[in-house]
């Protein structure tokens, strides 16, 4: 039964993660687009690091924690998404793909 | 989804008006006070902000000019005056207004926010002070400062685990270029030889020295998801472009050769340096206000109290592997030191509980604001009483708990409260009640929302279950089985879906949502007298007392709030059994096969069967397992929406030897045997 | 699992040339450490060259680094040549590591 939540998870993840990506990879994305994907970021980074360790995704988890604990701050108005923020945050995703990737190749239970 | 976003934003600029309003109200005493002048703009800011993000353009538009008299305010080239208070809120009227129904299209709404705009701006020129020209010059002055090249020196030291979860250095080092002209230096002299070289471990220093227009937040940004594992400093050197002068270069391979770091000083006998001594000042000024102060409470934000709440909790799994390494080594000092710890992480895990509580208070403002507003909207009249207000709750658990009571709460003024004419025909007062009541009780926290509105029939229930096919014609159901129908997904007492508490959820939402956070919820009903909805909550969500049991291969914890009783029982004892019901001591208990549950294969026959007797809404049945393992406190983890599918799993726990338990969310176990039944 | 690395040894008298070659990267790094331990037996001198590079991260420059200093320690030459994609190449140099990408001689 973990095994089947495990891959569901993964699957889901990923997919969401790739979605996200891809809108990073836009040129600039537009100011109007910004609370909805902070909004998205810190959903998925909050379902990564509060469910991932539970089923073996540590590295990804911490990670995610990362990306959690700044967007909830964006999402709170005390810190703004800048270009650079948005960079690093299409860095820190797609690392996290990979270790989740890794992760889910590696370890069963 | 973006309709969500709108709705949460009019939802937290309705909050925004409200601070607004009182931030206002405190001004008209005290003109000069600069705090609430800095309020009341940065209120006005977010509104423009947010309004343009989400669609309200003429919010936007409106809020801009408010911005702007208050930046002036503020920059000291307005005065406040009664005149400007009024204006203002009489504005936040008009923000309510615009708010509520979007973007503008009656024509004679468009005009009447014209002309309010140009009252904004008639107040802007009239005030039009000589000073103005000259505060004009300085702002572009500034701007003009800001698009000039400076430099600056980043020393970028990490720990050993930078690399550890997927961070690449190098793609930072090389982002920092992007951003202008920049000049990296690696120190390697701490990468030890190959013979005792920890491969995956960082050894390295960075300097990077850095000319560019943007800001050292910019900058500071690039570093923003590797900050907790490094020493950051940012140090502005110059104010203006050096890298590439010959001086710096010097500076840099003496620095490379002596692998000694540069200093901000370094910098400073150059001629490029006129103000780079102002950090320094800043910083002084800095740790002076912070003497001067005494802090006796602080505001913490409510993510870092989420993540002590998971450290302390991942330690309390941690104490357990080493209680279960201690027993089995024997050693009186590990023995001793164990048990020391195992004190210490208890009052520590107390203590991180006891700060994750906050007051139910916090969001009962929305709840009477709710009932306020949907009352006025439908011509009700009705009374809403608060009790137990003060009680606290794990932070999480009201955080999840807000959607469902609202729901319940709409449910009682759209469903439940008749019109005055209406009550008054039914021989009741006018006015209607609900009732908001939170207490303790044992473990648990209860809290009760009932109305003395016009109740649920139960015939009209059964029948509308029967006709969407959720039961049989012919079934005898009691009153409270016939309540419950409620709460089954699919079910929804109205066809038409209500503006005000349909939007396609139904109490099957609620009670899932309740489930979620370990709650149960149920409800009473007399037709013509009123509603009761009651909600079990735990105090924390954290940490449960569970029986650890195993079942086929697995582990899994039950509740022990939930047991009652646990039986040895002889097999033959069930095999006289019919229907799955077992007769313990001439009383009839049904029970459920934990085997059966989660598909493990048949058990070969056992001497003896463990049966626990499970309560749950007032019935006893007997779940039986494998084996009984012994009482156990345990740290839960929620699974989030991967359990939809598992729905008798509320959870899972990690045990002191490193394998995993599953929690088993009794009520729902229950719950599905009936409803297979 | 297939390793996607290669570590090419040779030895010419007391001189060992070492070739690395695919994804020099930390997934695969304790690996190539285990058998850079294996291989470097006190040679005279060490040639590394880099070539067909798939992909590179801080632990290898590191790994490289290591040898160096190694050499230094146990009074051997290490010689690096690296033949690098452009990306590649201007990431190392941003990050501060061009010196690696023009070495001919061994410290530094």
């Amino acid at each position: 039964m973990l095994a089947e939540i495990k891959k569901q998870f993964y699957n889901d993840t990923l997919r969401e993660l790739e979605g996200i990506n891809g809108k990073l990879s836009a040129e600039e994305l537009p100011v109007n687009e910004h609370a909805v994907i902070a909004e998205k970021i810190f959903t998925i980074s909050h379902q990564i690091s509060g469910t991932g360790p539970m089923l073996g995704f540590n590295s990804s988890s911490v990670l995610s924690r990362k990306l959690e604990k700044t967007f909830y701050h964006i999402r709170s108005g005390e810190r703004e998404i800048t270009p650079q923020l948005l960079w690093q945050t299409k860095r820190a995703i797609e690392a996290i793909i990979k270790a989740i990737s890794e992760e889910n190749s590696q370890k069963e239970f | 989804m973006i309709d969500k976003f709108r709705a949460k934003f009019v939802e937290e600029s309705m909050d925004n008006l409200h601070d607004l309003e009182e931030a206002l109200f405190l001004l008209e005493k005290d003109m000069e006070n600069k705090e609430l002048i800095e309020r009341i703009f940065r209120a006005m800011h977010s509104l423009k902000g947010g309004g343009a993000m989400f669609g309200f353009n003429h919010l936007s538009d409106f809020t801009h000019h408010l911005e702007t008299i208050f930046d002036w305010v503020r920059n000291g080239k307005l005065k406040v005056s009664t005149d400007l208070i009024s204006l203002t809120f009489s504005a936040i009227d008009q923000i309510n207004f615009l708010l509520k129904t979007g973007d503008l299209s009656k024509e004679e709404d468009i005009q009447n926010q014209k002309v309010f705009i140009q009252r904004i701006q008639a107040f802007l020129t009239v005030t039009n002070s000589p000073s103005d020209a000259a505060s004009v010059n300085t702002a572009s002055d500034q701007e003009a400062g800001e698009s000039e090249e400076k430099s600056y020196l980043i020393s970028f030291i990490p720990q050993k685990e930078l690399l550890q979860n997927g961070t690449n250095p190098l793609y930072l080092l090389d982002d920092i270029h992007a951003l202008g002209d920049a000049l990296s230096i690696a120190y390697t002299h701490k990468v030890p030889s190959l013979e005792v070289l920890d491969a995956s471990a960082n050894y390295c220093i960075w300097q990077v020295l850095v000319s560019t227009a943007e800001s050292i937040n910019e900058i500071k940004d690039v570093f923003i998801f590797v900050e907790d594992e490094c020493e950051l400093h940012v140090d502005l050197i110059a104010e203006t472009a050096i890298v590439g002068q010959p001086e710096v270069k010097a500076l840099v391979s003496k620095a490379l050769s002596s692998n000694i770091l540069l200093t901000p000083d370094d910098f400073k006998k150059g001629q490029w340096a006129p103000k780079s001594q102002q950090p320094a000042v800043r910083d002084e000024k800095k740790k002076v206000a912070v003497k001067e102060h005494k802090i006796s409470s602080m505001r913490v934000s409510s993510h870092k109290i989420d993540e002590l709440v998971t450290l302390v909790s991942e330690l309390v799994t941690i104490q357990a592997q080493l209680s279960l390494y201690a027993e089995n080594n024997e050693d009186p000092t590990i023995v001793s030191l164990t048990e020391n710890i195992q004190k210490l992480s208890r009052q520590l895990r107390e203590n991180a509980f006891d700060i994750s509580l906050i007051p139910l208070q916090s969001e009962l403002m929305r709840f009477q604001r709710l009932v306020r507003d949907l009352s006025k909207d439908q011509n009700k009249d009705i009374d809403f009483i608060i009790e137990g207000g003060d009680l606290e709750l794990d932070k999480n658990i009201i955080e999840n708990l807000t959607d469902p009571l609202l729901h319940i709460l709409r449910n009682s003024i759209d469903h439940g409260i008749e019109l005055p004419d209406e009550r008054i025909a039914a021989g009741k007062a006018p006015k209607g009640t609900i009732l908001f009541k939170a207490f303790h009780s044992g473990a648990n926290v209860i809290i009760e929302i009932s109305d003395d509105g016009k109740g649920i029939d139960p015939e009209v229930i059964l029948q509308k279950a029967i006709h969407k096919g959720l039961v049989e014609a012919d079934v005898q159901l009691d009153k409270k089985e016939i309540l419950d129908l409620l709460f089954v997904s699919g079910f929804s007492t109205r066809d038409v879906v209500s503006d005000v508490s349909g939007r396609g959820v139904g109490m099957d939402v609620v009670r899932r949502k309740i489930a979620n956070i370990r709650g149960e919820v149920t409800i009473e009903s007399e037709k013509g007298k009123g509603t009761l909805i009651s909600i079990r909550l735990p105090l924390t969500l954290s940490i449960i007392d569970g029986l650890l049991v195993a079942v086929g291969s697995n582990q899994y914890v039950i509740p022990i709030s939930a047991i009652d009783k646990i039986y040895a029982l002889e097999p033959s004892q069930l095999k006289q059994s019919f229907n799955n019901v077992v007769v313990i001591d001439s009383e009839q208990y049904p029970y459920i096969d934990l085997r059966k549950v989660f598909q493990e294969e048949e058990k070969e026959s056992a001497e003896v069967i463990q049966m626990i007797m499970v309560k749950a809404e007032d019935k006893i049945t007997g779940v039986i397992v494998d084996n009984v393992i012994g009482e156990y406190q345990t740290v839960v983890k929620p699974l989030g929406k991967y359990l939809k599918k598992q729905e008798i799993i509320s959870g899972a726990s990690i045990m002191g030897d490193g394998t995993i338990a599953m929690v088993i969310d009794t009520s729902r176990l229950l719950h599905n045997r009936k409803l297979k039944k | 699992m297939t390793e996607n690395f290669n570590i090419d040894y040779k030895k010419n008298n007391g001189e060992l040339a070492i070739v690395f070659s695919g994804q020099l990267t930390i997934s695969s790094i304790k690996k190539m450490t285990e058998s850079l331990k294996a291989n470097i037996d006190h040679p005279e001198k060490v040639l590394i060259s880099v070539k067909d590079v798939e992909n590179l991260d801080l632990t290898f420059v590191q790994l490289i680094q290591s040898i160096k200093n190694s050499g230094k320690k146990n009074g051997y030459e290490v010689l690096v040549s690296m033949k690098l994609p452009e990306d590649l190449s201007s990431l190392l140099v941003n990050a501060g590591f061009g010196n690696l990408l023009q070495t001919k001689e061994a410290h530094e």
